[in-house]
């Protein structure tokens, strides 16, 4: 979408591409690893077909044929077995990341997690301020961000979608335990039982699970117009970047950032927080 | 593990690991010695069983029967068919006193309207119910002399069994019984506080049932979450159900009887041997449920003569958690999914709101809107996407805009 006004040419920058757009250069970088990449698609094909399944598990809309063939396929129990295992593959995905989250520095070793560290972005007034002003057409530039790879508005949004996986997981469990006699699911819901009774009981827990899917098909909107748009306004080839792993970030000293805001981010950070 | 040591397990210190044959046989012991024990003592009631069995025209050979049924009821191996038996021998030693509440009645109803003389009835006739205002002569002062006797003379002996919810709104004043006006509140706490053990019978009293569904105007609650409310430490027992089945009931005083002690509890105070499964789980229609054959609506007559899964028309089976599709109502005569009604949860804490409406699946669950007008979840869910698309139209719109005249303004720069 941006190669009409886009030249690339090579770099002494090792393995980077700078592109030029209207005049501002930028740096064509690696970032979503194979790994990132084919859990975001993996993901996304796992929430459509939960989300399908999901509707037709709470209202079975497949006709009936008496003494047909339904009879013997158990089609309901076939679709809510798969919705249960596409479930579990979707939960293993969420808890890695969120291991990753936590646990994980940026030199991908074990410690305090680098994207942890990017919270105070979510206190930051001028981010926020910066990233609604964008948003709103106020302003043209990106804003430019030093010590955290997510706008205050991203990373609130997707605390908020792993906080959603994490609720939607721990229902679906409470709710395929009882049809179960034995194994994983059925000795996590012991652990898990407290919850459902804090919420009121499998009839609040069957609604919980219900609402948390609408997040999901709102959230699936927003975010598909939103790196579109992105990718489009600033060409920074997002949405190329999630399928070919190469996204173009600002060159480094070509705007206003200090080298010391990209030096010493995780000092930054601190300091602010 | 078995399921058995879960429903009969004494708790921590007992080895669940035990095979289950040496598991019961311990149990047994665990029985004959609190049964000898009850047998030592006096009988707080003259009746005696062979009484009562002439009186009712029952032979040994049916109430052996009878209490064969009632072992499996409670999940028990036939080992203990003549335990159940002595236990019920045994019982007009226990002195129960049954208090009504906020409540409707319907629950000793159930106990005493049984068609056909079982062994929940026998009980009945066994136990030494000291009070309970549906069946006992005295009324006024007599009545409340009676049970103030009762609280004095079987002190920390005695069960209490409750029927309706606690209403603690306006100081307890939604409720008053007898002469001298004693609130409801009042009742509770002075009858569970001289208790050895508190049976909640019915939803209301387990759970608050109808009188605490929204907005609940007495702000009713349960007994068990009453008395922890008040700090009052009991065991409680909860017989969730509208109305409880007397099974239920006579099986939880039986066990008390046989073992000293109140059932294994579920995360809601519920004796596991009549709670541990779902409606959906014992249910006769189930294999329809997992085909995906569904009666469509209730002008669907040919669904209904198949007796097809009754969840689309709202059946609640899949969240309610009771034994009603095994011991049944009316002396094993039907219960509400045989008669083509689908379950509406009753036994469920949070019953009514949390499973209302009746007449379609949960997903239809209404919520008020600020609209004025309730809706479902899914339609709330799709005009708020609609919204968001709508949002999303007119931001790109304004962005096409934006960026026209952004291009139009650096283009006259550049001239």
């Amino acid at each position: 979408m941006t190669t009409d006004t886009t030249r690339m040419r090579r770099t002494p920058v090792k393995s980077a591409v700078v592109l030029e757009r209207e005049g501002r250069p930028k740096m064509v970088v690696y970032v979503f690893g194979a790994f990132v990449r084919a859990s975001h698609w993996i993901r996304n094909a796992l929430l459509i077909w939960l989300v399908l399944s999901g509707i037709y598990i709470a209202n079975p809309f497949l006709a009936r044929v008496i003494g047909s063939d339904t009879s013997s396929n158990f089609i309901l129990a076939q679709v809510r077995g798969w919705h249960v295992a596409a479930g579990w593959l979707l939960l293993a995905f969420t808890l890695g990341r969120i291991y990753q989250f936590l646990f994980i520095n940026r030199e991908g070793k074990l410690g305090l997690g680098a994207e942890l560290r990017m919270a105070p972005i979510l206190f930051d007034l001028k981010a926020w301020r910066d990233q609604l002003k964008f948003y709103l057409l106020m302003s043209k530039e990106h804003p430019h961000l030093t010590y955290s790879n997510y706008g205050p508005l991203q990373y609130l949004v997707y605390t908020a979608l792993y906080a959603a996986l994490l609720i939607i997981s721990v229902t679906g469990i409470l709710l395929a335990a009882p049809y179960l006699s034995s194994g994983i699911a059925v000795w996590s819901a012991e652990l898990l039982r407290p919850i459902e009774v804090a919420v009121g009981g499998l009839a609040n827990v069957r609604m919980l699970h219900h609402v948390t899917m609408w997040f999901f098909i709102l959230f699936t909107l927003v975010h598909i117009y939103m790196a579109v748009w992105n990718s489009m306004r600033t060409g920074n080839l997002l949405v190329e970047g999630i399928i070919s792993g190469f996204a173009a970030k600002d060159m480094p000293g070509a705007r206003e950032a200090t080298p010391e805001d990209l030096d010493k981010p995780a000092a930054k950070a601190e300091k602010e927080g | 593990m078995t399921v058995a040591p879960r429903q009969h397990g004494l708790g921590a210190n007992h080895d669940l690991d035990l095979r289950t044959q040496e598991h019961y046989e311990w149990l047994a012991a665990e029985a004959d010695k609190n049964l000898d024990r009850l047998e030592a003592q006096d009988p707080v009631n003259d009746t005696t069983l062979d009484e009562v069995l002439k009186r009712r025209g029952i032979s040994r050979r049916d109430f052996l029967k009878m209490s064969a049924v009632m072992t499996a009821t409670l999940g028990l191996p036939p080992m203990f068919d003549l335990r159940v038996a002595r236990a019920q021998e045994v019982a007009t030693r226990i002195p129960v006193i049954w208090q009504e509440l906020q409540s409707c009645s319907g629950n000793s109803m159930a106990l005493i309207r049984n068609a056909n003389p079982g062994t929940d009835e026998l009980l009945l006739d066994l136990i030494s119910l000291e009070y309970a205002e549906i069946l006992m002569a005295p009324s006024g002062q007599a009545a409340e002399d009676v049970l103030a006797a009762s609280i004095e003379k079987y002190d920390g002996a005695y069960i209490a069994v409750f029927e309706g919810s606690v209403p603690v709104g306006d100081d307890g004043n939604f409720l008053t019984i007898g002469p001298a006006g004693e609130t409801g509140v009042e009742k509770v706490e002075h009858i569970a506080k001289h208790a050895a053990a508190v049976i909640a019978a019915g939803s209301c009293s387990a759970y608050g049932g109808i009188p605490a569904a929204r907005p609940n105007p007495t702000t009713a609650m349960g007994v068990g979450d009453f008395l922890a409310s008040r700090g009052i430490s009991k065991p409680v027992v909860n017989l969730p159900a509208c109305p409880v089945s007397s099974t239920n009931v006579v099986g939880t005083i039986l066990e008390y009887a046989m073992f000293g002690r109140l059932p294994s509890l579920d995360a809601y105070g519920r004796p596991l041997w009549a709670y541990q499964d779902r409606i959906h789980d014992k249910c006769e229609r189930r294999g329809h449920f997992d085909a995906g054959e569904f009666v469509e609506g209730w002008t669907d007559i040919e669904g209904l003569k198949e007796g097809l899964c009754l969840f689309k028309v709202g059946c609640k089976g899949p969240m309610a958690y009771n034994n009603c599709g095994v011991v049944r109502y009316n002396e094993g005569a039907s219960w509400p999914i045989m008669s083509g009604h689908g379950c509406i949860g009753c036994s469920e804490p949070g019953f009514w709101d949390t499973l209302t409406p009746f007449e379609v699946p949960l997903a239809g669950r209404l919520y008020s809107t600020p609209f004025g007008t309730d809706a479902n979840a899914d339609t709330i869910g799709t005009a708020v996407l609609g919204a968001a698309a709508a949002g999303v139209a007119i931001h790109a719109g304004a962005t096409a805009i934006k960026a026209a005249t952004e291009k139009r303004y650096e283009g006259q720069e550049k001239e």
